[in-house]
């Protein structure tokens, strides 16, 4: 540790830290590791693993190299995640505040690259390809840069959000990412961004009336973004509002999706056992449609233990937003709080049809490199927070 | 540092964002409950068995054996290749083209239009082919092939025994004869099992609904002799060139039991080729004269006259009568076959010389009540009940009848005004062999299922028809005839009971002037009668004759049928 403090040292300038805490003890903040948050998130991982593994890798030739079969890989990126997870809960997010200005630019770099080189799969540009192995989701890294970005800019306290600035130069510093995303398009990383923002905005403390000055003007500008939406955005509302409006049969796997899990019961059909996924009757099953897999295969009970383990997770980062004094680190948690939650919701909404389909994964659940090791990271740096919470006390007890 | 206002605006609107949490989570439990814990059988069941559909698995049909176990018709499977071009891109064609000209042994070109039609789903590539071309395009596996299994019906001897078997049409129905008649039996049932395809369209088997194997088709064994059967036809074939015959029938039969041995007729077919015939010869080719054409017998009919007038005694084996060379018959005059008078005749002498005033004598005797009476107990006018499809019961006028009159009896009585079907000719003579006993004739001796014999016909008696006494007396009188009358079918060593006939050919104006139909039906050895044979040919050019043309073939077969059986002579020739 003493070279994240090192680091730390090192590329903090010194009025940064003026006006905030000491540095905490590093032998006394593992004491403060909040072990619920990492069973909760490890438990989740391996309820991803068993569930892609039963909706993939069971359909596989036997002479599958290694590297190829989902759940491998997957446990590898986990393996990776839980690295960076404990990195990041190792150094002080102190750290990222400054960080993170310098990391704005390479990420709408990164972006526009994608845009231009990205492969492009079903007519969106999302992915960077690294080699024939791997290649990388740069919304999802977009995504905590943002989240450490607006953490420093509507951090500033109650005082500062008198005045719309640091509010308008939020909505200003999110824009460019936000229009790189769209354009991919990938309407569901750019609805994520916006939720993140608009929640950190929240408990950020902005103003009612800033708040309500926004809802205003985009309720203007809805009629217009909806005939700037991509068409297939436009028809999967479409699809969702009108069911039975559905000539393209785009509706196909929302309704194998509600046949898995109607099909469940309790106690579900057993793993490796769910006949529609495992006779690919449903799509898209070790990605965006897992839950459904996870609700044929494991029952009401199953999908139950699965929103309680993101319950205990939300849950976990709700106290530790609650009981760090420095809002900073409360706004990244928050963030976090905010990604992790909101896209819980939209996924399993979609697969339980309460919400249009968007292409947004399962948090630590659905199979994918990118969204799982960041999904990971953002949780090591909440892990970061929380043991840096009660410098006070530590500094007491030691 | 957050200040004391900043901490209360956040835990107010964490309070909020947490309703929030709650909100959406109990949405989702809500929805969740609802499609999971609500009983929802039309979720379930379309999961299932709204995707699954029953395949058939096809049943083989039951092969037809000789009485010896030699196949005569059989079932092989073969496969029909089709392909959905669309499915295959343009780099597959390409490469798949030279290896499936060389498995199907076709033209590559040809091979590259078949798959050039895009927008296909559809195109045949080949049908019929072996078992072993099919095996190779299961190994290509792929997706864009369909391999169709189908039974074929094969017959070893081609046209062997035709008429008797009938063929299996293109749809697997049996047509004509025994197919047609064991059709049931012969097909079996198909089975099936449920499967559910997935999105690739492959098929899953799954355990609802059931997997139920196919029940093959039953295997006849048949009471007919390939050997025999063969010679029947061999006999006929030089006969109708022989004799320039445009058709005829030689039936053999087992008179003990009623079983028959040969069933052979010409013209015929071969039933692998069927569509072939059936456009070059007409739906005819198919009909099974031996049972569903009927003929005037003529006087291969005598017999059964005697027989009737010795049964009712109005005549004795040894009475005799005064020939004029004509009688009159309820009004109508009816002369000798040679318009000359015979004087004071017996009974052999007249079957020998075939004296139709004789039979007529016999019938006035007897009168129209007895004559009808007896001769129906023949099974004339009646089906004889043989197991195969299309029987004719023949023609015969009875008084009672509006067209019957009294001149009939004298026609009757030699075998003119009376149509009956070959096979109720054979088995009246049967009758006859066998003292006196008629048995149901019969084609399928056993059915076996599964390797397993699980029928077993038992010769059927249908009923006793005159006396063994004077079966007997007929069939001496019989022998002795042959013996002096028609040596041309007297077979050296065997004592063999027969009658020739020559008959014309009725038509809508009265008989057919040029043509005759000549038969020879008889049986022996009259010791322990072994066989019935029946000869028949229609408008021979070479002779018109029952006695030159049938007799001599008669002969040959009853020497065919001895020697195959290897059956004593009855007497030493050289003492004769």
């Amino acid at each position: 540790m003493a070279a994240a403090q090192f680091l730390a040292a090192g590329l903090i300038p010194m009025q940064a830290m003026a006006g905030r805490r000491p540095m905490a003890n590093v032998r006394t903040i593992w004491r403060h590791f909040d072990l619920l948050h990492l069973l909760s998130m490890l438990l989740l991982v391996a309820i991803g693993l068993v569930m892609i593994y039963s909706s993939y890798d069971t359909a596989l030739p036997d002479n599958t190299p290694f590297l190829m079969r989902a759940a491998m890989r997957q446990a590898l990126f986990a393996l990776l995640g839980f690295g960076l997870y404990l990195f990041a809960a190792a150094i002080d997010y102190q750290v990222l505040d400054t960080l993170s200005i310098w990391l704005y630019a390479p990420v709408l770099v990164l972006l526009a690259i994608t845009l231009v080189l990205g492969r492009t799969d079903s007519g969106a540009s999302r992915w960077l390809t690294a080699n024939e192995y791997f290649d990388v989701q740069t919304s999802e890294l977009a995504k905590i840069v943002m989240i450490l970005l607006l953490a420093r800019y509507l951090g500033r306290g109650r005082e500062a959000l008198e005045s719309p600035r640091p509010f308008l130069l939020s909505i200003l510093m999110l824009l460019p990412p936000l229009a790189l995303i769209y354009i991919q398009p990938n309407f569901g990383q750019t609805a994520m961004l916006l939720a993140i923002w608009l929640g950190m905005a929240f408990l950020a403390g902005v103003r009612w009336r800033h708040l309500l000055l926004l809802v205003t003007m985009g309720l203007l500008i809805a009629p217009v973004a909806w005939f700037r939406f991509e068409s297939y955005m436009r028809g999967r509302i479409i699809m969702f509002l009108f069911p039975g409006q559905d000539p393209s049969g785009a509706s196909y796997n929302v309704n194998q999706a509600l046949i898995s899990i109607g099909s469940g019961g309790w106690l579900g059909k057993g793993i490796l056992r769910g006949t529609q996924s495992q006779l690919h009757f449903l799509r898209v099953r070790h990605t965006d449609f897992i839950f459904s897999v996870l609700a044929e295969e494991m029952g009401f009970l199953g999908a139950l233990l699965l929103l309680a383990l993101y319950a205990t997770l939300i849950m976990r980062l709700v106290r530790i937003a609650k009981t760090t004094p420095d809002t900073y680190g409360r706004l990244v948690v928050v963030g976090v709080a905010c990604m992790l939650f909101v896209q819980t919701v939209i996924n399993v909404g979609f697969n339980v049809s309460i919400l249009p389909v968007t292409g947004l994964p399962l948090p630590l659940v659905s199979y994918g490199g990118s969204s799982l090791v960041t999904m990971m990271l953002a949780l090591g740096l909440t892990q970061s927070v929380a043991m840096r919470s009660k410098p006070i006390e530590n500094d007491l007890l030691s | 540092m957050a200040d004391q206002k900043d901490e209360f605006i956040f835990r107010g609107r964490i309070g909020w964002l947490s309703a929030l949490l709650l909100v959406f989570g109990g949405l989702l439990l809500v929805r969740l409950a609802i499609w999971q814990l609500v009983p929802r059988p039309d979720i379930r069941a379309y999961g299932l068995a709204g995707v699954s559909r029953p395949n058939i698995i096809p049943a083989a049909r039951g092969s037809i054996l000789d009485r010896n176990g030699h196949f005569i018709a059989a079932s092989t499977v073969e496969y029909r290749v089709s392909v959905s071009p669309r499915l295959l891109s343009a780099d597959a064609k390409e490469a798949l083209t030279p290896e499936l000209a060389s498995i199907l042994d076709k033209d590559p070109d040809h091979i590259e239009t078949l798959l050039a039609s895009s927008q296909s789903d559809y195109v045949v590539l080949g049908s019929g082919l072996s078992s072993e071309v099919g095996k190779r395009f299961e190994q290509l596996d792929l997706g864009a092939f369909n391999l169709e299994t189908a039974f074929r019906r094969i017959y070893p001897d081609k046209a062997l025994a035709a008429s008797v078997l009938g063929f299996v049409d293109h749809e697997g129905g049996g047509q004509y004869g025994l197919e047609r008649f064991y059709d049931l039996e012969l097909s079996g049932t198909p089975g099936q099992w449920h499967g559910i395809r997935d999105p690739w369209g492959k098929q899953i088997l799954v355990t609802l609904g059931g997997h139920q194997p196919a029940q093959d088709g039953a295997d006849l064994v048949l009471t007919i002799d390939r050997n025999i059967q063969h010679m029947a036809q061999q006999l006929l074939y030089d006969g109708l060139i022989r004799y320039r015959a445009q058709g005829g029938n030689i039936i053999v039969l087992d008179p003990r039991t009623g079983a028959v041995l040969a069933m052979a007729n010409v013209p015929t077919y071969e039933p692998g080729r069927y569509g072939a015939y059936a456009a070059s010869e007409g739906l005819e080719v198919f009909i099974n004269t031996a049972i569903s054409a009927i003929y005037e017998p003529g006087s291969t009919f005598k017999p059964m006259t005697i027989a009737a007038g010795l049964e009712a005694q109005v005549i004795t084996p040894n009475s005799t009568y005064d020939d004029r060379g004509e009688i009159i018959v309820g009004n109508r005059r009816i002369w000798n076959s040679d318009q000359a008078a015979h004087g004071p005749t017996n009974m052999t002498q007249l079957l020998a010389k075939s004296l139709n005033v004789g039979a007529a004598h016999v019938a006035n005797l007897l009168g129209p009540t007895r004559f009808y009476e007896l001769i129906r107990r023949f099974g004339f006018s009646e089906a004889t009940g043989v197991d195969l499809a299309m029987e004719e019961r023949g023609i015969m006028r009875v008084p009672g009848d509006p067209r019957w009159h009294m001149s009939d009896l004298g026609a009757n009585s030699y075998g003119q005004g009376i149509s009956v079907t070959p096979l109720q000719m054979a088995v009246a003579y049967a009758t006859l062999a066998n003292d006196g006993v008629m048995m149901r004739p019969y084609v399928v001796a056993e059915m076996w299922q599964d390797g397993e014999r699980v029928r077993v016909r038992k010769p059927v008696r249908v009923r006793r028809v005159i006396s063994a006494e004077t079966a007997r007396q007929v069939t001496e009188l019989m022998v002795d005839s042959v013996e002096t009358g028609m040596t041309k079918a007297v077979l050296p060593g065997y004592r063999l009971a027969g009658k020739s006939g020559t008959s014309g050919i009725p038509t809508l104006d009265g008989y057919d002037r040029q043509d005759t139909i000549a038969s020879f039906v008889g049986y022996g050895p009259v010791e322990d009668p072994r066989f019935v044979i029946l000869v028949k040919f229609d408008r021979p050019r070479e002779g018109q004759w029952g006695l030159e043309v049938a007799a001599p073939e008669f002969r040959n077969m009853a020497e065919m049928l001895v020697n195959y059986w290897a059956i004593p002579p009855s007497y030493q020739t050289a003492q004769r």
